[in-house]
């Protein structure tokens, strides 16, 4: 199982380049440090639909996005700086115009490679697609779907990962076992069965185990923590 | 071409197509090249006995001749006058001369006013201004035997021993070269085919899909019968666009990048995309990775001659460098731009690169699709029918 890449900021700052080069040409670096890349600018919102692909861009949103260094371990801010959405809970958006466009390690386990190109074109691209259905009078929580705030939010998106019920418990069993490094077919099963893992759900196990790896397991857990403080 | 154009993709396809070379003038080029290789073979011949072949090179050979801007001006017809022969017999001034002799007959012999001219490396013949090109004849000696010691010996182990890619290297004659009129083994050595296999091995998969379609579309009864020229995969169509951007932005400056880098880093690029969008999205993307750095020194290797840097004069001239990245920078934006507007709003900038004159040809296309006025909130709409039928757009959560 592939471990998280563990990026220096000149690659990150490269992932950058690739996705300015023609994917978002209208973004550009503002700032380079040693601990982030920022860029800022104009970000294009391209629709799914092979009908409207003929139009172009459906959107464009000013925003500023901060990518740390420990990416993707960690994940970008994404900011909306053109004032387009009001900072309401509703709207997924901080006072600060921060956007709280996904459930990040649920994006690093399904995600098919976790580059900046991903992460700019899938769910950073999916927030501003939801806010622009939004803004053109449809009711985008019903139609597209929305998180609900907090912990209950985090299970929900944590349970279509793990395959589980979208309890604390549930959850918290399941990461038990996929963060460590192994999978013992004679440990208790974490769906509740009180079996063992071999005869109850091994299979699905392993293939779960093949997309989150301890690595990301630890980063759900943490995020779970921090949100039940 | 009455084909309407209705998304981007189709309008790139067919600016492409209008600044390709006319078929009906593509077919005449070969029956040029036909006409004088059968002249070389006639028994009267002076080469005769050294069973000479003729072959196109360049970008004919690969599928990604593009017209000059200006219509008047003519096309550049590449081909290799291959004879048997070898370096220890011939000096490269009398294999020149060999050739040179058949190349002056040929044109007498069909009422070519200008006489060939003695180049540097090559014959040109200039045909009368209406046939709107010249041919440029390169005198070669086959050379595959010392071609593969000689990749070995630079350590190019895997491509020495490739078949394909090495046997039709060659030798060639250059006036510059400081032995050209004594019996030496230094010649310099060139390998268009090889080149041009490789470049086939890039897009073998999409070139035989074409191929089939057309076959299935009943143009051809079958796969072996449909010419390489008729089919246009999305990289030759990339290179074709991008080499007519770098034209209309450079002209004749010298520092612009010159076809030979654009191709071979498209090409290294390319990664098998069915169309011309997704196609020019790779290789402008990433094309530039293609480039080494060895120090301060820059290479765009030869894949059939690593020794061989297209990227040479760079170190001498780094204005040469710096334009390669402002041309790549100028593409990208242009076509980048171009896919997030309209397929039926082209950018003015899109527009002034591939030339207005090839703009006015297929812009009456586009007008044939029928508008349809949509209204924000429908395209919205339909936005959300797709993604409640297909999902794949992830949930805003507030954390
Ligand atoms: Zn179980």
């Amino acid at each position: 199982m592939a471990r998280l890449a563990k990026l220096t900021i000149e690659e990150i700052r490269d992932e950058v380049l690739s996705l300015i080069a023609f994917d978002q040409p209208d973004l550009n670096i503002i700032e380079l440090s040693d601990d982030k890349v920022e860029i800022s600018g104009r970000l294009f919102v391209m629709p799914k639909s092979p009908e409207n692909q003929p139009l172009g861009a459906l959107d464009q949103f000013e925003v500023r996005i901060v990518i740390p260094i420990g990416f993707p371990a960690i994940e970008p801010l994404v900011f909306e700086t053109g004032g387009r959405i009001e900072r309401e809970l509703d709207y997924h958006v901080n006072p600060n115009g921060s956007c709280c466009y996904s459930v990040w390690p649920a994006w690093l386990a399904d995600a098919k490679d976790q580059s900046i190109s991903e992460v700019v074109s899938g769910p950073i691209m999916d927030f501003f697609r939801w806010q622009y259905v939004r803004l053109n009078g449809i009711d985008a929580a019903t139609a597209i779907g929305e998180r609900q705030h907090y912990i209950s939010g985090l299970l929900d998106a944590y349970a279509e990962v793990l395959d589980c019920s979208p309890t604390q418990k549930s959850v918290s069993s399941h990461l038990k076992v996929l963060r460590r490094k192994w999978l013992r077919s004679r440990w208790r099963c974490p769906c509740g069965s009180r079996k063992k893992i071999g005869v109850c759900c091994e299979t699905n196990l392993r293939k779960i185990k093949g997309r989150v790896s301890p690595e990301i397991a630890e980063i759900m857990q943490e995020k779970l923590n921090s949100q039940s403080r | 071409m009455t084909k309407q154009i209705s998304n981007h993709i189709e309008f790139l396809d067919a600016m492409a197509d209008a600044i390709d070379i006319p078929t009906k003038l593509h077919e005449k080029a070969i029956d040029r090249y036909n006409s004088i290789g059968e002249y070389f073979q006639r028994p009267t011949s002076g080469i005769f006995d050294r069973d000479p072949v003729t072959y196109p090179q360049g970008s004919f050979l690969l599928g990604t001749v593009i017209r000059p801007v200006g219509d008047a001006d003519e096309f550049d017809l590449d081909i290799v006058c291959q004879v048997q022969g070898s370096d220890n017999e011939l000096t490269q001034e009398e294999l020149k001369q060999l050739v040179g002799i058949e190349v002056n007959d040929y044109a007498s012999a069909n009422g070519i006013a200008k006489s060939p001219k003695d180049g540097r490396r090559c014959w040109t013949i200039e045909y009368s201004k209406s046939e709107k090109f010249h041919m440029d004849i390169l005198p070669a000696l086959p050379n595959a035997h010392r071609y593969r010691e000689f990749l070995i010996e630079k350590g190019h182990v895997g491509l020495g021993a490739d078949v394909e890619l090495t046997e039709n290297a060659l030798a060639i004659t250059d006036k510059e070269h400081e032995n050209y009129a004594s019996i030496t083994n230094d010649w310099l050595i060139s390998n268009p085919r090889g080149y041009a296999a490789w470049f086939r091995q890039q897009q073998s998969a999409e070139f035989d899909r074409r191929k089939s379609l057309l076959v299935e579309d009943r143009q051809f009864a079958s796969v072996d019968e449909v010419p390489d020229y008729r089919v246009k995969t999305p990289l030759q169509r990339a290179i074709q666009l991008l080499k007519r951007h770098r034209d209309t932005m450079y002209g004749d400056d010298p520092d612009k990048p010159i076809s030979i880098i654009i191709t071979t880093l498209s090409a290294q690029a390319y990664s098998g995309e069915q169309n011309i969008g997704d196609a020019l999205r790779t290789i402008l993307t990433d094309m530039d990775k293609h480039i080494a750095d060895e120090g301060s020194v820059r290479y765009v290797r030869n894949p059939v001659n690593p020794e061989e840097n297209f990227a040479d004069k760079w170190e001498e001239f780094p204005a040469r460098e710096k334009e390669f990245h402002r041309w790549l920078k100028a593409a990208q934006t242009d076509f980048s731009h171009y896919f997030r507007r309209p397929y039926d709003s082209v950018p003015s900038d899109l527009v002034e690169r591939l030339t207005q004159n090839t703009f006015d040809k297929v812009s009456p296309l586009m007008a044939l699709a029928s508008p349809t006025v949509v209204s924000p909130k429908e395209v919205a709409s339909k936005e959300v029918d797709y993604i409640t039928e297909h999902g794949g757009n992830s949930k805003p959560w507030q954390g």
